[in-house]
């Protein structure tokens, strides 16, 4: 189920009805969030960099036989590191997000969180922490966000802060958890697990004929 | 699902050329968002790399020869790679140097060629984080030793870096069980843990094509294997297995020896010294085989002399003959106060593969004038005889013991470079 939305810059954009909830618009950059029954702007962000990854919009791929396809990326840019969350939905609607970051992929989900971001201020690289339900994580990277680029549509809000913090953990069950603390109170965890670029069945990626 | 109208670059981009700041020499940049240092070929500058503008950093002072051309493309476990850096390390404080290849890809990112004297390892990251265990770490069951902690100095570096490569603050942790090799290089603000493999000179040729010489192998890598250090475990299982097969075909055999006494006598010595003695008949019984052993006791009161016997047993039957020599000497008495004494009165010898049948015993006794006057001469049948299982034995494990002893003293050199020998290399 399709519709058009007009851009402020005039562009017309295609969105997926009672699904798109944040879209950015390719002419201009523009984030849209929906909300009281209309798209709302938020803000104008920069375009994405050239990362070379081999994923982009409308990739599709097959997961616990499931078939999914990519509709909207969010590029994180660390100081010394980036993160690309694609946002993926299989046919039934369900959505989750594939983690890619220098040739490693994850798949994560979202959690409800209900911790405060006290917990986790003073981590530091390596420390072993316990997160509910009694799965043990070490902490493997702690990140400053500096940029967020966007493209595509998403079923779930963009969160847009000038502050976030972005704590790594993974353990030796191929389990991933991000800790993303945005400013002083709000705090997101997402979990998941590791896969390799094949276990995805990625098929319409960019032309990798160099590469395989 | 049709509902984003992005038209995403469907072709992955060309290296991007851009002019080094300082010599314009065209400098490659393959990684784009993903590469944070450059370094130039010419003017041995490192520049920082963000959104297209080149920063310089520091000039390296010296030049490393790199085997491996920036640029080529190969094939490692089944994964397409380019080379796009080339680094010459130092462990910090120390003259221990040591070259790295970056490759990438895009749908694996970044692995190391890493060649210590010669020996290579291919790294690459790893997403299962390893269990420290002591000072140890433990992948997948498997046990990797440490050999090595040091920070790292950045002597020369060419191409490009997805880190900054002037960066040497990280303290880095490597791991052996060869020939893998877990490298754990921890920062304030990020740790990577890579498993790497030993790989050969004529792989990494192979790979990339390559017609030039690589450097010299001098030394043991240290994941280098032993040529026979793979087959150690299986010779160990297998020695275990024999050791255990011949004990419990002796504990057999010990149990089933019949042990028949079949003759027993005193004979006394003749006054003539060349008459022999013919002793009466007696009979071995058939066996399993057919043959059996037959062990000759003999006893003779001697005290400060010496009796021998020169015995022929005789098959009544067949007439075949086995002859043997058996002989007893003691002697003792006090010297500077101190009693000693030499020799037994007892001796015994078995002999092998006797047949069934009626047998007597020839027997040609000899001793000094004020020689003993009789003798005790005692015929078993079937017995047990523990030399024979530890000759086998023995034969049995010189092959592992020499191979052991071999690996050893293989696993000794490697770890002459290591702070954390197990081995006294003092």
């Amino acid at each position: 189920m399709e519709d058009k939305f007009n851009c402020s810059c005039g562009y017309s954009i295609c969105i997926r009805k009672s699904v798109t909830v944040s879209m950015a618009c390719p002419s201009c950059r523009t984030l849209y969030c929906f909300g009281n029954n209309e798209f709302i702007k938020l803000s104008t962000l920069k375009p994405i960099t050239e990362d070379v990854s081999p994923l982009k919009i409308n990739t599709e791929g097959v997961l616990e036989s499931k078939e999914f396809r990519i509709t909207g990326r969010q590029q994180i840019i660390y100081n010394s590191s980036y993160r690309n969350l694609w946002s993926a939905t299989y046919k039934s609607g369900e959505h989750f997000q594939i983690g890619e970051s220098y040739g490693t992929y994850t798949i994560i989900k979202e959690l409800s969180a209900q911790v405060s971001p006290t917990k986790f201020r003073n981590l530091k690289i390596g420390k072993e922490i316990e997160l509910p339900p009694r799965h043990f994580f070490y902490v493997n990277g702690m990140h400053e966000m500096k940029e967020l680029a966007v493209e595509g549509d998403f079923p779930i809000p963009i969160i847009l802060q000038p502050k976030c913090l972005s704590i790594e953990l993974s353990n030796n069950k191929f389990e991933f958890v991000i800790i993303n603390i945005f400013g002083d109170s709000d705090i997101r965890i997402s979990s998941g697990h590791f896969l390799n670029f094949e276990d995805f069945s990625f098929k319409n990626t960019r032309n990798l004929n160099e590469w395989i | 699902m049709n509902g984003s109208e992005i038209n995403s670059n469907d072709n992955l981009p060309s290296a991007e050329i851009l002019n080094c700041p300082k010599c314009r020499v065209a400098l490659r940049v393959t990684g784009f968002l993903l590469t944070k240092n450059i370094a130039c070929r010419k003017c041995h500058g490192i520049f920082n790399y963000s959104s297209g503008n080149l920063r310089l950093i520091k000039i390296f002072r010296k030049e490393k020869y790199n085997h491996i051309p920036i640029g080529s493309k190969g094939t490692i476990d089944g994964k397409k790679y380019e080379v796009v850096g080339f680094a010459n390390y130092r462990e910090a404080h120390t003259p221990y140097a040591w070259d790295e290849y970056i490759l990438f890809s895009p749908i694996h990112g970044y692995s190391f060629l890493s060649v210590y004297e010669g020996h290579w390892n291919y790294l690459e990251q790893i997403i299962l984080r390893p269990k420290q265990i002591v000072n140890d770490v433990n992948l997948n069951g498997d046990t990797y030793r440490i050999f090595n902690r040091y920070k790292q100095k950045t002597d020369y570096a060419l191409g490009e870096f997805p880190w900054d490569i002037t960066e040497n603050s990280n303290t880095i942790t490597e791991y052996i069980n060869p020939p893998y090799i877990i490298v754990h290089d921890k920062g304030t603000n990020e740790e990577t843990w890579l498993l790497g493999k030993y790989i050969t000179p004529e792989e990494i040729k192979e790979a990339f094509n390559l017609q030039t010489h690589l450097p010299e192998q001098t030394g043991i890598g240290s994941t280098q294997l032993h040529a026979s250090s793979a087959s150690l475990s299986k010779v160990k299982q297998l020695t275990l297995y024999v050791v255990l097969s011949i004990t419990v075909l002796q504990i057999i055999l010990s149990f089933t020896a019949k042990e028949k006494v079949v003759f027993k006598d005193q004979l006394n010595i003749p006054a003539n010294k060349t008459a022999g003695i013919v002793s009466p008949p007696f009979i071995l019984e058939n066996t399993l085989s057919g043959k059996s052993n037959l062990q000759v006791e003999l006893i003779a009161p001697v005290h400060n002399s010496w009796m021998e016997a020169d015995i022929t047993l005789v098959n009544d039957n067949t007439g075949e003959e086995f002859h043997f020599e058996q002989g007893v000497e003691y002697y003792s008495g006090v010297e500077d106060g101190e009693s000693w004494s030499e020799g037994q009165n007892y001796t015994d010898l078995t002999l092998s593969y006797i047949p069934e049948g009626k047998y007597h015993l020839n027997i040609f006794p000899a001793t000094p004038d004020e020689g003993v006057g009789y003798f005790q001469l005692t015929l078993t049948q079937d017995v047990s005889m523990l030399s024979n299982f530890f000759i086998i034995l023995l034969l049995a494990l010189i092959f592992p013991v020499a191979l052991w002893i071999s690996v050893s003293s293989y696993e000794a050199q490697r770890w002459m470079n290591s702070d954390f020998s197990p081995y006294n290399t003092e």
